[in-house]
Parts: structure tokens; sequence; C-alpha cells
């Protein structure tokens, strides 16, 4: 009964603070987004003997995530070379 | 909408034939798809369709697909076009009628809705045969939010793409066919989406139907009103009735509001969320009863669950009267009031008195701290529900998708490549009528036999480098240059170093 009340306690609890988060859902251009994909990837199965197109699947967001990462990169440089002992510039 | 995976999965498999009597698990046919095979076999009294496909050697799959009740259609001998206009789901309650629509080795194109369909949807699989047996049955999944939201529900107007990729599902060498079954269900006006704010507080009193159905969307009030017995305390509990793609429903019981002895309960939380992937809500609703004397007091249709001491086993009887028996509940605990000893404190009678103390200690720490694993189970279960209203949840599902979508690039694996059909018959063409002549799909780029298939291969797999070689440097190339490195694959162009990075 201890652990019971416990877990009931907690779960409760938990409950309430899920509860208190806003229910939106997710923005029609992400869910139109898996659709689209879906529709292309329908389009370009028939291809796959030939074009590797897993393989592009998989480059692709690598490199999305590359571009990002080096502006991330690059903009946490250029705040740091504002501070004297952060080094020069990086432009 | 999203091309899900074959299904590969043998308890998937068997419990997608088990939601289809009609079809037995058959042997004959030596495909790769074995695994997948089934004959169909038609029920005594299955009736064909008043429509006709023109694919030769399909009446069986046919019969199975076009068989089931409620096909009003009148035609369907398109290989691409089907429209919404062909049905008419105010006569037949379409909730989860299957209809079919051969597809040939042709991607099924759209599926038109006219003005006033919004709330019906779909779910629909794909089904490649070779005219007496299932080659392979794929599903293809819907996007839950198309059913949900209200601007993406299936469109009032306009279409909704559905693909059935050519080919693609293991039939023999190209011969077979493929067709989609689509299941279309009705999505009552109770679980309509409503825009923030417009829920209005309901009162329900005593007499209240048994399914009390509830608009989805967010906090309300539902009032019960204590008309009949004001001093029994009352009760609300919401429960969802969810449908899962393959027609069958599960139902997802939410929290229970108890009010204070003669005075009203009102329910103001969300409705318990599905909790299957790819399920849809059908209807939610709430049920109420008096906690003190519920044998004469009930109010409503209560689902009763019993079940037998020591056992495992439950039986719920629905509030539409229907039965089901299941459920894993773990053992109930013993009254010890029966002629058996085998409660808790059974041990307790006997000589040994070693038993006289541990017994009684045993028996305190497990009420103590060994937890009712059905209540358990409901304290865990309204975590879930709650954690599959919020933006968070919604915002994985989504995000699943794209990822889902993501790693559908590539999974066929077909090797006729890109069919092409050259209509040469019909009313446009020099010859008709009986001279006409139909040049079904070819397929120019095909690698299913030598040499183009080694050709087929090879450039797959420099390409397969080129794609992996050009994504390194080119991230190493950003990644470096925003240390201020060049990388030296760049080194010939100093002047145009990028500026990005």
């Amino acid at each position: 009964m201890i652990v019971q009340l416990f877990v009931q306690a907690m779960a409760a609890l938990f409950a309430l603070f899920l509860n208190l988060l806003p229910s939106w859902s997710a923005p029609s251009f992400l869910t139109d987004l898996a659709s689209g994909l879906s529709s292309i990837a329908s389009y370009t199965a028939s291809t796959s003997v030939w074009i590797p197109w897993q393989a592009i699947a998989i480059a692709i967001p690598i490199l999305v995530a590359a571009a990002f990462s080096a502006l991330l990169i690059k903009g946490v440089r250029m705040i740091l070379s504002l501070f004297t002992g952060g080094g020069g510039s990086v432009a | 909408m999203a091309q899900a995976d074959p299904i590969t999965d043998a308890t998937e498999w068997a419990n997608f034939l088990a939601s289809h009597p009609e079809l037995v698990a058959g042997s004959g046919v030596t495909t790769a798809a074995a695994a997948c095979e089934a004959v169909v076999t038609c029920p005594a009294g299955l009736a064909l369709g008043t429509f006709a496909l023109t694919v030769a050697g399909t009446s069986q799959v046919l019969k199975w697909a076009f068989g089931s009740g409620g096909d009003n259609r009148t035609s369907n001998t398109a290989n691409a076009a089907w429209t919404w206009a062909t049905f008419d789901c105010a006569t037949n309650a379409c909730t989860g009628e299957n209809y079919a629509v051969n597809v040939g080795n042709a991607p099924l194109g759209t599926l038109s809705s006219p003005a006033g369909y919004a709330d019906y949807s779909l779910d629909y699989a794909c089904i490649s045969h070779d005219g007496t047996h299932v080659l392979k049955y794929v599903k293809g999944a819907w996007t839950p939010n198309l059913e949900r939201t209200a601007g993406n529900r299936f469109p009032s107007s306009g279409t909704v793409n559905l693909s059935c990729l050519p080919g693609a599902y293991g039939n023999a060498g190209g011969s077979g066919y493929t067709v989609a079954y689509v299941s279309v269900y009705q999505i009552p006006n109770s679980v309509r989406t409503e825009p923030a704010g417009s829920d209005q507080a309901v009162t329900y009193t005593d007499s209240q139907t048994p399914w009390v159905p509830v608009p989805l969307g967010g906090a309300r009030v539902l009032e019960f009103k204590p008309d009949l017995t004001p001093n029994a305390p009352l009760t609300i509990t919401t429960h969802m009735r969810c449908l899962r793609g393959d027609g069958t429903h599960y139902t997802v019981d939410g929290t229970t509001t108890v009010a204070t002895p003669g005075g009203s309960v009102q329910f103001t939380n969300s409705l318990p969320a599905c909790t299957e992937s790819g399920s849809v809500p059908v209807v939610g609703y709430v049920t109420g009863g008096r906690t003190t004397d519920p044998s004469t007091q009930v109010i409503a249709a209560v689902p009763q669950t019993t079940s037998q001491e020591g056992t495992s086993t439950t039986t719920t009887t629905n509030p539409d009267g229907t039965t089901s028996t299941g459920g894993q509940t773990g053992n109930n605990p013993a009254t010890g009031e029966g002629s058996t000893s085998d409660n808790c404190m059974g041990a307790f009678w006997s000589y040994n008195p070693v038993n006289w103390v541990f017994t009684p200690i045993k028996c305190a720490l497990k009420w103590a701290f060994v937890p009712d694993a059905t209540a358990l189970n409901a304290s865990i279960s309204g975590v879930g529900n709650a954690w599959g209203g919020t933006v968070v949840a919604h915002y994985i599902s989504a995000v699943g998708d794209v990822g889902t979508a993501i790693a559908s690039f590539g999974s066929t694996t077909g090797c006729d490549g890109p069919a092409l059909t050259l209509p040469f018959n019909g009313s446009h063409s020099v010859l008709t009528g009986s001279d006409a002549v139909s040049v079904g799909p070819i397929h120019p780029l095909s690698a299913c036999s030598s040499p183009m298939s080694t050709v087929a291969t090879v450039v797959h797999v420099v390409l397969t480098v080129v794609v992996y070689m050009g994504c390194l440097m080119a991230a190493l190339t950003a990644i470096g240059a925003a240390f201020g490195y060049r990388s030296p694959w760049v080194s010939w162009a100093d002047d145009k170093q990028l500026e990005l990075f």
C-alpha cells in the first residue's frame, strides 16, 4: 500500500504537470513534410535499382547537420572573440 | 501519406490473417515473399461485386477485396482514378467498410472527395498478387493528424494521394498485380475537433444514454446532476474508443472523477488519447455511476469487469451489450473466506511457531510494499494518456513520421525500374475496337537480367561511393571552414572561399 500510494501520488503529480503543458498539434509544415517525403520516396522507388536513394537520404541530413554545426561553431567563436581573453577575430 | 514497410513480423502477419478469416495461409507459391503468402479462399455466399476488373486471373483476390458489405460502387475499372462520388456513406455507414481498386502495375493516383465528406477518413493497404495468391500485403501508413486535425482531416474537397508502388511487393517477375485495399470509415461528429474555446458546457442528467459522446479538444465541463438519489456519490469516467488501421478497436480508459455526496460532478479534463501508433479516436464518451450501490443506481452502462478469484482472465461487459474476454490483470487476491487456505494468512494456521510470527510479518510487508497491479497499470496509463496529449508528444510523433518517410527511401527492391505505359488502344488510337493493341507497362531500365543487372549494380555501387565521399568531403569542408581551415580539395579555389563559413 505504501509503494502503491507513492506511485499513485507521483503519477498524479506527473500527470498534472503533463496536463499543464499545451496540447498544440505539430505545425502543418512538419506533418506535410512527412507526406511530401513519402511522395518523393514513392516516386523514386522504381529507380532505386540504379540510384542509391537510401545513401542520398542519409547524406542530405548529414550535410544539413554539418552546415548548421559549422554555423553554430562560427557563431560561438565570434562571440568568444569579443572577450579579451578569447583570442582574435574569426572573420 | 507515408508508405509503411511490408509486414514481415510473424505476429503482425498472424494478426492480419486472424482479422481476415477469409484468408488462409497456404503454400504452393515459390516466391521471395513466401513468408507473407496466403491463399485466398472466398467464404460461401460471398458475392462478387457488380463491377469487374480487366485484369485476368484476379477473381479470387477481387472477391476478397470487393466482397465486403456496403460496397455500392457501380464501376471501378480505372487504374488510376477513383472518386469518392462512387460512395454513399450516408447509406452505408463507412465504419471500416472495405473497398478496393485495382492499380495493376501503375501507381494508384488520387482519391477525390466531394464536399461534405470531411468527416470521413481512410486507411489503405497495397496488395500484390499473382491472381491466386497474395504475395505481399503492405500497410499504407497514415498521418494521424490527417484525421484528427480539422484543417488536415480528409479534405472536404480536393484530393489525397495514395501510393501503391508498382511491382514492388514481390510480384513474380513483374507478372503480378497490385490492389489497393482501402478501408473507409466515418469520424463521428462527436470527435470533431472544434476550435479552441468553442466547447460549450454540457449538462447530462441521470437519464443520459449510456454512451455519452463528448467532443475532442481542450478542457470542457460535463456535469452529472444527481437527479435520482442526491445523497449518493457520483462518478464520471472518461473513455476513448480508438480505431486501428486494420479496422479493430480498442478502448483507453481515462480518469475517474468523484463528486461529493449530494453534489454534482464535473468533468473538466481532456479525453484520454489513443495510445497505439497510427490509431485514431473514434468516439470519446463518459460513463457515470453511483459508487454506493451500483447494483441499483447505475445511471449509465458502465463496463462491468468480472474476474475469477485466482485467475488472470477478465470478462468485460461493454456499454453496447457486447462482452469481451481477456486482459492480463494478475492474480486476484484471495479473500481467505473460502474452503481453501490460499490467502496470505493461510500458513499461519499450523503447528509451526515460526509461521505464527513469520506469516503476519510477511503479509504486513506484502500489504505495505507490493502494489496492486491493476492500480499500478491505471496510474501508469494515466501518465501515458497525459503525455500523449502534450505538444511534446505531438512534435515527437510528427518528427517520427518524417524519420519514417526518410527511412522509406530506397526501401523497395524491385528491379523493373520505372514503368512506362503506352495506351495505344482506346478512342484516341488509330486502332480501335477488337484491333486495339494494349501496350502494357514497359520497363526500359529493367535490371532484372544480365547484362543490365550487372550494369545497374556497378552504377549503384559507384553512385553510392560518390554520394558518401561527396558527403564526407562537403561536411569536412564546412566544419573545417568554421575553424578557419581550408580543405585541400578546395585549395584550387583560393579566391572562392566560402564566405558563409
